[in-house]
C-alpha cells in the first residue's frame, strides 16, 4: 500500500483542487485503504453540509428606508467635481458617515490653520526676497527648493509662476519636493505650481503617483483633484492602489471611489 | 465529489437578465424605485454573507446598508462583464473585509452572549439552516472563518479569495485547510 495521504491532501482531492499527479496517487491509494476512504467520506460530508447551508437570509427589519435616505442624487458630470464636493463634505460633515461635531470642527480648524500658515510663510518669504532682489531663473528656483527653511521652499515654488520657461530640472525638483518634503503647505503649493504643466502627461502621471506617498488628507485631496482634472495615464490604477492604504480617512476613501467611478465610466 | 466551482455564477438574483439590465440602466439615470427593486432582489444574499462574516446582526445590517449605498455610488463602473448579483456580492465581500480589518471585536473573538445573539438571528433569518454547523463556523478563528465561508458556502475560487483578502493563494489554501479541519473537529464533538 502506498503512503497515506494527509488530511490536507484529501481535502484538496475532495475539493477537486489537487494536482493531477496527486489525484492519481490518492485514487490508487484509496482503492486499497478503507481508513482513508472513511476519512474522505467525513471530509466530503462536511463540505456537502456547507454547500447545503442557505445562502440567503432576511434581515429582521426593512433596511431600504435607511438606504434610501443615504442615496445621493445623481448629478451631471460638471457638478461632480469630486475634490470640491468631498472637501465640502469633509468640512460640513455631510458625508454618509457623518462625524461628531467636534470632529468636523477639528478638521475645519486644521485646514484653516494650514491655509493661514501657508499665507504667512509665503508673505514672509516674499518680504525676504523683496529685500534682496534676485533675477528669476530655473537655477534660482532649484536653489530655493533645496533650502532648509520652509519659506525658502515656498518662495521657490511661488517663483515658478514667474518663469518664462520651466525646465525639466525644475520640474524634477518640484516632483521630488512633492514626494519628499515634510511640510504639507510646501507639498500643496507644488501641486498648484505643477498645474502649469497640465498638458504634460508624464508630469501629471508623476503628480498622480505622488498620492501614494501622502499621509495628509488635505494633500491627498489636492492631488486627487489634479488627477480628476488632468486625467493622467495610469490615474485609475494609482487610485486603486491608494485604496488599499488602511490609514486613509473615510472621506478621502469615498472621494477616491467617486473619482474612480467618474474616471472609468 | 466534484466541486461546483461555478456556484457563485449560478445564483444571480432575478431570473430575467434583460429586465434586470433595464433596471440597472434606470438606476444609472437616478431612479431610486428601480434601485429598490434591485435591493429587494439581492438583499437576502448580501445579508447572509454579512451576517456570517461579521457575526453581529446589528453590524451586518449596517454593512448591508453600506454595500447598497456604495453600489448606488459606483453603478457607473458596472459594465455588465458579470451579472449584477455577482458584482454586488464582490462589493459586499470587499466591504466586509474592510470592516473586519478595522474591527477590534474581530480580534477579541465572540463571547457567549454574542454567539447566542448570532445563532438566534441565524435561526430567524435562515429557518432551514443547520444551526450546529453555523455554530461551528462562528467558532472558527479569524482568518480561517472568512475564507471557508467564501469557498465552501459562497463558491469563490482560491484566486478570487486571495484578491479579496489581499494575500497569496497559498495562504488562502492553508487557511481553508485549517478551517475545514477545525470544522470537522467541532462537528465531531
Amino acid at each position: 500500500m502506498t503512503q497515506h495521504p494527509g488530511q490536507d491532501e484529501l481535502t484538496a482531492f475532495a475539493d477537486a483542487t489537487a494536482k493531477d499527479s496527486d489525484r492519481r496517487r490518492i485514487e490508487r491509494h484509496l482503492a486499497s485503504c478503507a481508513a482513508c476512504r472513511e476519512a474522505l467520506e467525513t471530509i466530503e460530508a462536511t463540505m456537502q453540509a456547507m454547500h447545503a447551508l442557505p445562502r440567503t437570509a432576511q434581515p429582521g427589519e426593512d433596511l431600504w428606508p435607511g438606504i434610501r435616505e443615504r442615496l445621493r442624487p445623481r448629478r451631471s458630470p460638471r457638478e461632480q467635481l469630486v475634490p470640491q464636493r468631498a472637501l465640502r463634505a469633509l468640512l460640513s460633515g455631510r458625508s454618509p458617515r457623518a462625524h461628531p461635531a467636534w470632529h468636523r470642527m477639528a478638521w475645519a480648524a486644521v485646514v484653516l490653520l494650514m491655509m493661514l500658515s501657508a499665507a504667512a510663510l509665503v508673505w514672509k518669504g516674499a518680504r525676504r526676497s523683496s529685500g534682496t532682489p534676485t533675477s528669476v531663473s530655473n537655477e534660482r528656483v532649484q536653489q530655493l527648493l533645496q533650502g532648509s527653511a520652509v519659506w525658502d521652499r515656498l518662495e521657490g515654488i511661488r517663483l515658478v509662476a514667474q518663469l518664462p520657461h520651466v525646465d525639466q530640472t525644475t520640474v524634477s525638483a518640484l516632483l521630488e519636493t512633492l514626494r519628499q518634503d515634510d511640510n504639507n503647505n510646501v507639498r500643496l503649493a507644488v501641486v498648484t505650481a505643477l498645474r502649469r504643466r497640465a498638458d504634460d502627461a508624464e508630469v501629471q502621471r508623476a503628480v498622480g503617483r505622488a498620492i501614494l506617498e501622502q499621509q495628509s488628507p488635505v494633500v491627498q485631496m489636492e492631488i486627487l483633484g489634479q488627477i480628476v482634472a488632468t486625467r493622467p495615464p495610469g490615474g485609475p490604477e494609482t487610485l486603486r492602489t491608494k485604496l488599499s492604504d488602511d490609514s486613509l480617512q473615510p472621506e478621502v476613501r469615498q472621494a477616491i471611489e467617486t473619482a474612480l467611478a467618474e474616471l472609468e465610466p | 465529489m466534484s466541486r461546483d466551482v461555478s456556484r457563485i455564477e449560478r445564483w444571480q438574483g432575478p431570473e430575467d437578465a434583460t429586465a434586470e439590465w433595464r433596471l440597472i440602466e434606470q438606476v444609472k439615470r437616478g431612479d431610486t424605485d428601480a434601485f429598490e427593486s434591485l435591493y429587494r432582489a439581492h438583499i437576502g444574499r448580501i445579508y447572509a454573507l454579512c451576517l456570517r462574516m461579521c457575526r453581529d446582526p446589528d453590524r451586518a445590517q449596517d454593512l448591508v446598508q453600506d454595500v447598497f449605498v456604495r453600489a448606488w455610488d459606483r453603478l457607473a463602473t458596472f459594465r455588465g462583464d458579470s451579472r449584477f448579483g455577482t458584482w454586488l456580492h464582490r462589493l459586499a465581500v470587499h466591504r466586509v473585509f474592510e470592516d473586519l480589518r478595522r474591527s477590534k471585536r474581530e480580534a477579541q473573538g465572540l463571547d457567549d452572549l454574542g454567539l447566542v445573539a448570532l445563532l438566534h438571528e441565524s435561526q430567524r433569518a435562515m429557518p432551514t439552516t443547520n444551526i450546529d454547523l453555523e455554530r461551528a463556523i462562528a467558532g472558527l478563528p479569524a482568518g480561517a472563518r472568512e475564507v471557508v465561508i467564501l469557498r465552501d458556502i459562497e463558491g469563490y475560487s482560491y484566486k478570487e479569495i486571495a484578491e479579496a483578502v489581499g494575500t497569496s493563494e497559498g495562504t488562502v489554501k492553508s487557511q481553508i485547510n485549517r478551517g475545514r479541519r477545525l470544522l470537522r473537529e467541532a462537528m465531531r464533538r
